[in-house]
C-alpha cells in the first residue's frame, strides 16, 4: 500500500496528478513495490492506478472546455484602440464601449465611428473615463431595475462631484458633458437627436432633462453651466 | 528571454507615433484578444463582464506598453493583467444585482448558475453538458483557484509560467491546484461517472 505522505503528498489523488505531470517518485525504503520504476507500466498498485485514472478523467473533462473567442465588440475595440495615439487615447474606452453596447436600432450607420472620432477630439480626463465606465453596466443591462437606476443616479452625482477637480479648460468640460450625454442614452434614443445631424461632441445638444452633472454645479467655471 | 516573438512587436509599438506602431499594436491585440477574452470569461463567468475586462486589459496594455522592460515574457504580463482585472471585476460584480438581458449559456449571471442536469435532460449534447457543468463548477471555486485552473487547463500554461503570472511560488501553484482538483473532483465526479456510464444524449 502506498502511503502518499511518505512521498510528501497529502493523498493519493495529489500524487496521481503529480504523476501525470511527469513527476516520478523515489521509492521509499521497504516499499512493497517500486513506483519509481520507469515506464511502460509502473502502476502496479490498484489504488494508485485508480487515483491516476480519476485524475486523468478530471483533466480530460477540464481540457474539453472549449475556448471562447472574443466577440466582435472586443475585436472592434482593439482595432479602434490601435488607431489612437497620444493623450486622446484615454478617451476611447468608455465611450467606445458604451456605443458598442447600445442596441443596433439606437445607433445609425457610422454612429460609432463618429463618436470615436469625436471623443478623440475632446480629451476626456481619465478620472471621468473611469467613472463613466463604472456606470456602463447599469446603462446596458441593469437599467430596468429600480436599484440600477439608483446606482446610475449615484454614479452621475459622483461624476458631477468630481468635475471641479478635473483639469480646467474647455476640453475637459466638453468631455464630461459628452460623456454624460452618452450615458444618458436609453435603448431607442438617438444621438444626436436629429437623425443625420452633424456630430459634434462639444456643440451637441445637452440632455433634455435637467441633471446634476450639467445643471447642479459648474463644470468649467462658467455661469452658463451653473445655471 | 530574448527569443520571445512578442518582443519585436513591442519594440515597434514603443517606436512612437507611426503607422507601424499602430499596425504593431493591432497585431498584438489580434494575437491575444481570444486568449484574454477566454481567460476573462472563465474567471468572471459571463460574456458581458469578460468584454469589459478584455477592454480594460488592452487599454492598460496600450498605456503601459511603453514601460515594458523586456525582463519577462509578454504573455505572462498580459495574463497577469487579465487575471487581476477579472478577479476585481468578479468581486465588484458580486455586489450588483443579477444582470438582465443576458440570455444564453454564456450569459448567465453569478447568482443563477444553470442547472446542468435539467439542461442536459432538455437539449444538451454530451459536449454541451460537460461544458455547462464544468463551467459552473469552475465558477464555484474561489477566485484564486479558479484562475489557476483556467491558466493550467484552458490556457495550458506550465506551473512555472503560472507562478510568474500569479507572482507566487511554484509550490503555491501546486498546492492551490491540488485544492482545486479536490473541489472539482467533488463537483464533477457525478457528471463524469454519468457520462462514462452511457452518454448523455
Amino acid at each position: 500500500v502506498i502511503d502518499p505522505r511518505r512521498f510528501g503528498f497529502v493523498d493519493l489523488d495529489e500524487m496521481a496528478h503529480a504523476w501525470l505531470d511527469g513527476e516520478r517518485f523515489a521509492a521509499p525504503a521497504g516499499a512493497p513495490m517500486d513506483i519509481a520504476a520507469p515506464p511502460p507500466d509502473p502502476l502496479v498498485d490498484a489504488e494508485f492506478a485508480a487515483a491516476v485514472a480519476r485524475a486523468r478523467s478530471l483533466r480530460r473533462v477540464l481540457a474539453s472546455l472549449p475556448r471562447v473567442a472574443a466577440p466582435p465588440a472586443v475585436r472592434a475595440y482593439g482595432r479602434s484602440l490601435a488607431a489612437l495615439r497620444g493623450p486622446d487615447a484615454v478617451a476611447l474606452p468608455p465611450a467606445a464601449r458604451l456605443v458598442a453596447s447600445l442596441p443596433r436600432r439606437a445607433a445609425p450607420a457610422g454612429f460609432a465611428d463618429r463618436v470615436v472620432a469625436g471623443v478623440g477630439a475632446v480629451r476626456i480626463e481619465r478620472a471621468e473615463a473611469v467613472r463613466v465606465r463604472a456606470i456602463r453596466p447599469s446603462l446596458t443591462l441593469v437599467l430596468r431595475s429600480a436599484l440600477a437606476a439608483a446606482l446610475l443616479v449615484a454614479a452621475t452625482l459622483t461624476l458631477a462631484n468630481r468635475e471641479p477637480r478635473a483639469a480646467a479648460g474647455r476640453s475637459a468640460s466638453a468631455g464630461a458633458r459628452f460623456h454624460f450625454e452618452i450615458a444618458s442614452l436609453r435603448p431607442g434614443d438617438r444621438y444626436p437627436a436629429v437623425p443625420g445631424a452633424a456630430f459634434d461632441p462639444i456643440l451637441a445638444p445637452m440632455p433634455r432633462r435637467s441633471s446634476p452633472a450639467v445643471g447642479g454645479r459648474a463644470t468649467n467655471g462658467s455661469e452658463e453651466d451653473s445655471r | 528571454m530574448n527569443d520571445d516573438p512578442d518582443f519585436a512587436i513591442v519594440r515597434r509599438c514603443q517606436a512612437g507615433d507611426s503607422a507601424d506602431a499602430e499596425a504593431a499594436f493591432r497585431e498584438l491585440v489580434e494575437r491575444y484578444q481570444d486568449r484574454v477574452f477566454n481567460t476573462a470569461f472563465r474567471v468572471v463567468g459571463n460574456s458581458a463582464d469578460a468584454s469589459d475586462v478584455a477592454q480594460e486589459v488592452f487599454f492598460t496594455l496600450f498605456r503601459k506598453l511603453g514601460e515594458f522592460q523586456f525582463s519577462s515574457r509578454l504573455f505572462t504580463w498580459i495574463y497577469r493583467i487579465t487575471v487581476n482585472l477579472a478577479i476585481d471585476k468578479r468581486r465588484r460584480s458580486s455586489t450588483l444585482p443579477p444582470m438582465l438581458g443576458e440570455g444564453g449559456k454564456e450569459g448567465f449571471s453569478l447568482g443563477e448558475i444553470p442547472d446542468p442536469e435539467r439542461d442536459r435532460a432538455e437539449t444538451a449534447s454530451d459536449a454541451e453538458f460537460i461544458e455547462t457543468r464544468v463551467h459552473s463548477a469552475i465558477q464555484k471555486l474561489s477566485p484564486k483557484l479558479r484562475s489557476i485552473v483556467v491558466l493550467r487547463y484552458l490556457e495550458e500554461l506550465s506551473y512555472e509560467e503560472i507562478a510568474v503570472v500569479l507572482e507566487c511560488s511554484v509550490g503555491t501553484v501546486k498546492s492551490r491546484l491540488n485544492r482545486a482538483h479536490a473541489n472539482l473532483e467533488q463537483l464533477l465526479r457525478p457528471a463524469i461517472d454519468t457520462l462514462a456510464g452511457g452518454g448523455a444524449s
